[in-house]
C-alpha cells in the first residue's frame, strides 16, 4: 500500500515545488520555542484535539481486541464447534469493526480540519506580517522567497499538523497496546516476533540514510529545472527574436537529463524498500508459523487461535513502528518550515510612533531639511539636502540618472526613514504622523505601473476604496483614460490581466494617473510619470494635470521641457546634492548644471533651430 | 481521499476476516475444512484486499493523471501557425516593402492595422511615432514574422517573409523590446544570448555602443557580474543598456529599436544614437519613439494613429503637414519649433 513509498516520501517532503531553500536548510536553531509557538497556534482547538485522540485511541483498542477476539473464535467456538457464540461473536467483531472504521473518519475528519484551519491561521497572520514589512526589507529578501515561505512551509507545517501528531500518537497506542496484548497472550511468542523488529529497524534506517542525499539532489534538481521554465516561458519572445531555439532547447535537455538521473537513482533504490518489507514480513510470519507450530505441538500452553492473532498482530506491527521513525523527520521539515514563517513575523514591522497624528491635509508646507541618506554602508546617496516646498507650489527635481531623486521620493513616504536631518510637514516631523494618513496624503505616479488582476474600475478605486462608480469614471475623464478604456470589451468591468499586459505602457500610466485623480491627496509626487505617454495624450493629460495639481504640493521628476519650464522651484541634483535651484529662468541664466542638461538636452533640437 | 477511503478499506478488510470465519467455522464444525485452513484463508484474505485497496489507489491516481495527460496533449497538439515554407527561400536584400497590411490578432477582434504600405531602404534609418496603442510595436513584430497578417504582403528584399526561411529571416533582424528581459545568469551570458559566437572584444564593443561599458565596469566582477532573474537587481535604464548591447552583439542587418532608450536620460541617449549610426553604415534603422527629439534627425518618419498611417515624411514636411505630428512636437519643444519651417 501506501507505506512503503509515504515512508520515503515524508521523508523528502516530496512534491515539486520550487523550492530549494527549504530542503537545504533543515538546521533548526530553536526548536523548543518554535515548537511552543506552534503548539500556541492549537490552543483553543484543545477539546477538538482530545475528542481526536479520544477517537484515535478507539480505533486502536478495536484493532486489538478485535484481533484478540479473532483468536478467540478460533480456540474457543470453531474449535470445539459451538456455532451459537460463533455467530454471536461474529456480530460483536462486526459491531466493533464498524466503530472502529466509524471513529477513524471522524478522527481524520477532525485533524484535517484542525490542519486547515491553523494552518490557515498562520498564513493569515504571515501574510499580513508581509504586508507590513518595510521597503527595505524586500531590498534584501527576494519575493519568491517569501512566497515559498506562505506556500512550501505553511504546507509542510499543514502536513504535519494534520497527520503526524495523530499517527505519532495512535502509532504509540498501538504499539504500547499490541505489545501488553501480545504479552498477555505469549511472551515466548512476543520475543520471537519481536526478533524481526530491529532488523527491519536497521534495513529502514540503512535505505533511508542512504537515499536522502539522492532526494534532496532530486528536489534541488527539480527547483532548477522547474525555474529554468518558468524564466524561458516568461521570456519565451526573447527566444524567438533571437533565434536561441535550439540553445534553450538544449539547455533544458540537459537539466532534464539530470533530473532523470538523480529521480530513477533516487526512486530505484527507495523502490527497494517495498520488497524488504515485504520479506521481513513473511520472514516474521514463517518465524511465528514455525515456532508456533513447534510450541502447539510440545502442548505449551498455546492454541492455534494464539498463533493466529499473533499472526495478525505482528502484519500491523511494524507499521506503527515505521510510521513513527518517519514522523521525526516529517516533524523536523515542518519545525523548519515553521521558523522560516515565524522569522518573517518577527522581523522588524513598520510603525507609527506613539501618540501618532493624523495628517488631514497639509495646509502650510513640505520641508525637507539636512537630509542625509544611504540604502547601504558603504555608498551615501543624499547629502545635506533642504528642500521647502509652499502649499499649492510645483517643484521639479532633475538630474543625471542616479542622483538620488526617486530616494528623496522614498523618503518622504518614509518608505525609509532618513539617517539624519529631517522632514517636516506643516512644521511638523512626519515620524509623527500615523504612515496610513502621511501615505493617503501623497499620492505617487511611479515610472512602473502596478495593476492588479481586477477591472479597470476596481484597478481606479485602488486611489481611494470609497469612491463611487461615478467618481472613477469621472477621475479616469480626467485622465483622458475614458477613451480608450470604452473601448476595451467589456469597458471598465475588463479584467486586467497580468499586470496589465493586454494595455500598452501608456494606457497603464493612464490608469496610474487616474488613480493618482481619485485619491484625495494634498501631495502629488510624479515620478517621471509622463515618459512614456504618447506626446498627443499627454498635451490633453498636462490640462488635466494642471487641474488635479491645483491646491496641492507636487514634486515632479521628469524629462520633460513643458514640466520642467512651468515648474515654481528647479532643484538640480547631482550625486546627491543639490547644486543649483532656482526657476527655469534663473537657471539658464546661470549657465550652470541646469542650463547645459538643458541645452544638451535639447541640442539637437536648438541646433535645428538656429542653423536654419 | 484518505478520509473516507482508508476507514472504509479498512472495514471491508475486517468485515471480510469476520465473514471467513463465521462461514470457515461452520465448515470446521460440519468438518468440510480444517482449522489450519481457516488461518491460512484469512491470510489470503488479508493478502487480496492489500492489492485491492492498491489497484483502487491506481484507479484513482489514473484518472488523476487523465486529466493531466489531457491538459498537456492539449498543448502537444498544437501546432505553430507561423511554418518554414518547404523550400524556403534566402534572403536577397533587405529592403522592406508593407503592401496594404490589414493585421488583427485573432479573427473576432478588430484590425490592429489597416491598410499599411511603406517602403524602407536598405541603410535608411526611419523613424516611427504615434499615440499609444497606434500599433507602432505590432508594426515592427511583423518584420520577423512574429505574427501572419491577415491581408497584404511584407517583403524584405523582394521577397515575401512568408517564404522565407524564417531563422536566416530572425537572424538577421535585430529588435530590442519596449521591455528590457534580462536572464538569470550574468552580464556576459547576457550580452551572449544574442549572439552565441561572438568573441569578447565583440560583446565589449557592443555594450560601449550601448553606454553600457561605463556601469559595467564599475561593478564589482565586471562582465561576470550576476544577473538574478528578470534583471532584478539592475536599474530600469542599466536594463535597457544591456539589452540594447544584446541586440547590437547580432550585428543584425536590419536594427529595430523599441521605446528601447527611455529609461535613459537625453545625453545618454543622445551617445547612444551617435554610437549606433557609426557601427555600420549599412545597417538599416527603424527607431520607435515618443520623444520628437530622437526621430526627428531621420531620414523619414511613419506617424501612425489608431493603425493607420497618417504620414510619412521628414521632420521638416512633417510639421507642414501633419496634424498629429505638429501636435506632438509642439508640445515637447515648444512653440518656437513652428516658427523656423
Amino acid at each position: 500500500m501506501s507505506n512503503s513509498r509515504g515512508l520515503l516520501i515524508g521523508n523528502t517532503s516530496g512534491r515539486g515545488r520550487v523550492n530549494i531553500k527549504a530542503g537545504s536548510k533543515e538546521k533548526l536553531n530553536n526548536p523548543m520555542e518554535t515548537t511552543k509557538r506552534l503548539l500556541k497556534y492549537l490552543g483553543d482547538k484543545k477539546y477538538i484535539l482530545i475528542l481526536a485522540l479520544v477517537f484515535s485511541i478507539v480505533t486502536t483498542l478495536m484493532t486489538i481486541i478485535g484481533t484478540k477476539l479473532n483468536g478467540d473464535i478460533v480456540d474457543k467456538y470453531i474449535a470445539v464447534g459451538d456455532l451459537n457464540g460463533l455467530s454471536q461473536m461474529c456480530i460483536i467483531l462486526v459491531v466493533m469493526y464498524v466503530i472502529s472504521s466509524a471513529s477513524a473518519f471522524f478522527q481524520n475528519r477532525l485533524m484535517v480540519s484542525i490542519a486547515q484551519n491553523t494552518s490557515a491561521r498562520i498564513r493569515k497572520d504571515l501574510f499580513e506580517s508581509i504586508q507590513k514589512l518595510p521597503v527595505n526589507y524586500y531590498d534584501t529578501h527576494s519575493s519568491g522567497d517569501l512566497i515559498s515561505r506562505l506556500t512550501n512551509d505553511v504546507d509542510n507545517i499543514n502536513n504535519t499538523l494534520s497527520q503526524s501528531i495523530i499517527q505519532f500518537a495512535s502509532g504509540l497506542i498501538n504499539i504500547v497496546g499490541m505489545i501488553i496484548a501480545m504479552l498477555l497472550l505469549s511472551p515466548t511468542l512476543t520475543l520471537i516476533g519481536l526478533i524481526s523488529t530491529p532488523l527491519m529497524f536497521i534495513i529502514t534506517r540503512t535505505i533511508i540514510n542512504k537515499t536522502q542525499p539522492i532526494f534532496l539532489r532530486r528536489q534541488k534538481e527539480l527547483g532548477e529545472l522547474n525555474g529554468y521554465i518558468e524564466e524561458m516561458i516568461s521570456s519565451q519572445k526573447l527566444t524567438f527574436l533571437f533565434g536561441q531555439e535550439e540553445k534553450v532547447r538544449k539547455e533544458f535537455s540537459n537539466k532534464n537529463k539530470a533530473l532523470t538521473k538523480s529521480a530513477i537513482i533516487a526512486e530505484a533504490m527507495s523502490g527497494a524498500m517495498a520488497p524488504t518489507m515485504n520479506f521481513i514480513n513473511n520472514f516474521t510470519y514463517f518465524l511465528l508459523a514455525v515456532s508456533g507450530g513447534i510450541l502447539i505441538l510440545k502442548d505449551i500452553n498455546i492454541t492455534v487461535g494464539t498463533v493466529f492473532t499473533f499472526i495478525l498482530y505482528m502484519r500491523n506491527f511494524n507499521r506503527p513502528i515505521n510510521e513513527i521513525l518517519n514522523i521525526g523527520n516529517t516533524i523536523q521539515s515542518a519545525l523548519a518550515g515553521a521558523e522560516r514563517v515565524f522569522e518573517v513575523m518577527d522581523e522588524k514591522k513598520e510603525k507609527d510612533n506613539k501618540n501618532a497624528k493624523e495628517l488631514e491635509k497639509v495646509e502650510r508646507n513640505v520641508l525637507l531639511r539636512d537630509i542625509e541618506f544611504s540604502y547601504t554602508e558603504k555608498k551615501k546617496i543624499l547629502k545635506g539636502i533642504n528642500i521647502k516646498a509652499e502649499k499649492g507650489q510645483t517643484i521639479a527635481i532633475v538630474g543625471p540618472t542616479g542622483s538620488g531623486k526617486t530616494t528623496i521620493i522614498n523618503l518622504l513616504n518614509r518608505f525609509y526613514d532618513v539617517d539624519a536631518g529631517s522632514i517636516l510637514i506643516d512644521e511638523e516631523n512626519i515620524k509623527n504622523y500615523s504612515l496610513k494618513s502621511l501615505r493617503k496624503s501623497i499620492a505617487i505616479v511611479l515610472q512602473d505601473t502596478f495593476l492588479f488582476e481586477d477591472t479597470v474600475r476596481e484597478n481606479i478605486r485602488y486611489g481611494r476604496l470609497d469612491a463611487s462608480d461615478e467618481e472613477v469614471e469621472k477621475a479616469a475623464k480626467l485622465a483622458n483614460a475614458h477613451h480608450f478604456i470604452k473601448q476595451l470589451p467589456k469597458g471598465y468591468d475588463t479584467v486586467l490581466r497580468d499586470n496589465g499586459s493586454n494595455l500598452s505602457q501608456g494606457q497603464r500610466q493612464l490608469l496610474a494617473i487616474a488613480r493618482a485623480m481619485i485619491s484625495n491627496c494634498s501631495i502629488l509626487v510624479l515620478d517621471e510619470a509622463t515618459s512614456s505617454i504618447d506626446t498627443r495624450t499627454e498635451i490633453q493629460l498636462q490640462e488635466a494635470l494642471k487641474k488635479l495639481m491645483e491646491n496641492k504640493t507636487t514634486f515632479i521628476i521628469a524629462h520633460r521641457l513643458s514640466t520642467i519650464k512651468n515648474a515654481d522651484k528647479i532643484i538640480a541634483i547631482k550625486d546627491g546634492r543639490i547644486i543649483e535651484e532656482g526657476t527655469h529662468d534663473e537657471l539658464m541664466k546661470q549657465k550652470g548644471f541646469y542650463s547645459e542638461l538643458y541645452n544638451s538636452q535639447f541640442s539637437h533640437f536648438n541646433f535645428k533651430l538656429y542653423h536654419k | 481521499m484518505n478520509l473516507v477511503l482508508s476507514p472504509f478499506t479498512q472495514l471491508i478488510m475486517n468485515l471480510s476476516v469476520v465473514a471467513v470465519l463465521w462461514f470457515g467455522g461452520r465448515m470446521v464444525s460440519y468438518q468440510t475444512l480444517e482449522l489450519g485452513k481457516i488461518m491460512a484463508f484469512v491470510n489470503y484474505m488479508i493478502q487480496i484486499m492489500h492489492s485491492t485497496v492498491m489497484v483502487i489507489n491506481l484507479m484513482m491516481n489514473f484518472s488523476r493523471a487523465k486529466a493531466s495527460a489531457d491538459r498537456i496533449n492539449e498543448i502537444l497538439n498544437m501546432t505553430s501557425s507561423i511554418k518554414e515554407k518547404e523550400n524556403a527561400k534566402k534572403l536577397e536584400g533587405y529592403d522592406i516593402e508593407f503592401r496594404n497590411v490589414y493585421f488583427k490578432f485573432n479573427e473576432e477582434s478588430e484590425n490592429v492595422l489597416e491598410d499599411i504600405s511603406f517602403s524602407i531602404k536598405e541603410g535608411e534609418h526611419i523613424g516611427i511615432i504615434g499615440p499609444t496603442g497606434s500599433g507602432k510595436s505590432t508594426i515592427i513584430s511583423l518584420i520577423p514574422r512574429l505574427y501572419d497578417i491577415y491581408k497584404g504582403e511584407i517583403l524584405i528584399g523582394g521577397i515575401n517573409v512568408k517564404e522565407l526561411k524564417l531563422k536566416e529571416l530572425r537572424d538577421n533582424i535585430g529588435i530590442v523590446l519596449q521591455e528590457s528581459l534580462l536572464l538569470s545568469g550574468d552580464i556576459e551570458g547576457n550580452i551572449r544570448f544574442g549572439n552565441n559566437f561572438a568573441t569578447f572584444k565583440e560583446i565589449e564593443k557592443s555594450a560601449k555602443d550601448a553606454q553600457a561599458y561605463e556601469f559595467i565596469n564599475k561593478k564589482k566582477n565586471k562582465y561576470k557580474e550576476k544577473i538574478e532573474q528578470r534583471g532584478k537587481n539592475l536599474s530600469g535604464g542599466q536594463k535597457q543598456r544591456l539589452s540594447i548591447a544584446r541586440t547590437l552583439v547580432r550585428n543584425p542587418k536590419i536594427l529595430i529599436m523599441d521605446d528601447a532608450s527611455s529609461a535613459l536620460d537625453m545625453k545618454t541617449q543622445s551617445k547612444l544614437h551617435e554610437a549606433i549610426k557609426n557601427r555600420d553604415a549599412g545597417v538599416t534603422i527603424i527607431t520607435i519613439a515618443q520623444r520628437i527629439s530622437a526621430v526627428m534627425d531621420l531620414d523619414k518618419i511613419i506617424v501612425l494613429d489608431e493603425g493607420r498611417i497618417s504620414a510619412i515624411g521628414s521632420h521638416d514636411e512633417l510639421i507642414r503637414n501633419n496634424e498629429i505630428y505638429r501636435t506632438i512636437a509642439v508640445s515637447q519643444l515648444g512653440e518656437e519649433v513652428l516658427s523656423n519651417v
